[in-house]
């Protein structure tokens, strides 16, 4: 291959890559911090996921583009709240963080629903007491919900991306819907339809 | 824009649907800090791209190194590896000197000799 077309495959190379990132940062960023609840380490996770993806999945197909961009992020994701288990066993067996990765939180027990009616609600109100449900999730039920639902990944890219199996994904987004159609009062609503 | 997922993602739902909806507005709406330091790792992600890029043209390539390499070692190993011993073999055996008539005759004899036979073969 010449210089020239090396130049240019690059330069188209980079384009994508931009449009790519444009695309998913805003998204991958507000998932992080849902998970997290911490702005600056969120954008450090995915500073640090977008130079591992760019150092090994650049040249990758655009349709992989996303699984593998979330598999970078749930990596991180993984590994933050495996170091801070490993530190919270050592400082205090009790902390917030050492149990935000324990499947044993019962997400439905965790959301109370407020006596206000969802339908009543403004927008403000609504985005920011979804905000709180989503935050309040498990952490894998909160992440496989906000992949299918709102990345709109299919099972099996949910699954890669996570590191599960797809009956995991299931009933994690399944779990993680009821937990939020209980917290939003919409659980008539959806009956009903 | 969402990539288009479509032909596997499971049917929306009301849930679904309102859930994305808030969720894409209240993203939309991200504080212009935020913004920033997202732009901010996009350049640097794709700076990367392009060191990476440029460093892989400029590469040295080891390859022939590694040839003339292994060929200079191959070399050193052959030429200074020390003589192979020449194989062993009597130089003299029992009652040589007893024979005198040559090498292969007094071998020969002594042979005989040993194995009682004789060299006219009339036993």
């Amino acid at each position: 291959m010449s210089t020239a077309q090396t130049t240019a495959a690059h330069a188209s190379l980079r384009s994508e890559l931009d449009r790519f990132f444009r695309e998913i940062q805003p998204r991958a960023f507000r998932m992080l911090q849902f998970a997290l609840h911490d702005e600056q380490l969120a954008l450090d996770i995915m500073q640090d996921a977008m130079l591992a993806f760019v150092r090994r999945y650049a040249g990758r197909p655009e349709t992989e583009r996303a699984p593998l961009f979330y598999r970078m992020v749930q990596n991180r994701l993984r590994d933050h709240f495996r170091r801070q288990r490993v530190r919270g066993r050592w400082l205090n067996s009790f902390t917030e963080l050492a149990g935000r990765d324990n499947e044993a939180i019962h997400a439905l027990e965790a959301i109370t629903p407020e006596p206000q009616a969802w339908e009543q609600l403004d927008t403000q109100h609504k985005m920011e007491y979804l905000e709180r449900s989503i935050g309040r999730l498990g952490l894998r039920q909160q992440q496989t919900f906000l992949l299918r639902a709102w990345e709109g990944l299919s099972e099996a890219e949910t699954a890669a991306a996570m590191g599960i199996s797809k009956g995991s994904v299931k009933t994690h987004y399944a779990r993680a819907r009821a937990a939020l159609k209980a917290a939003l009062g919409m659980l008539e609503m959806a009956e009903v339809k | 824009m969402k990539p288009d997922h479509s032909a596997s993602r499971r049917p929306d739902d009301a849930l679904d649907s309102e859930v994305s909806e808030l969720l894409d507005k209240s993203t939309a709406n991200l504080p212009a800090s935020i913004t920033s330091r997202l732009q901010t790792a996009r350049s640097i992600s794709l700076d990367r791209l392009a060191n990476r890029a440029g460093g892989s043209a400029e590469r040295f390539d080891w390859r022939p190194a590694c040839a003339a390499l292994t060929l200079c070692l191959l070399a050193v190993i052959l030429l200074y590896v020390p003589d192979r011993q020449e194989p062993y073999y009597a130089e003299s055996w029992p009652g040589q000197d007893e024979y005198l008539l040559g090498d292969d005759l007094s071998l020969y004899l002594w042979l005989s000799e040993s194995q009682n036979l004789s060299i006219s073969g009339d036993q």
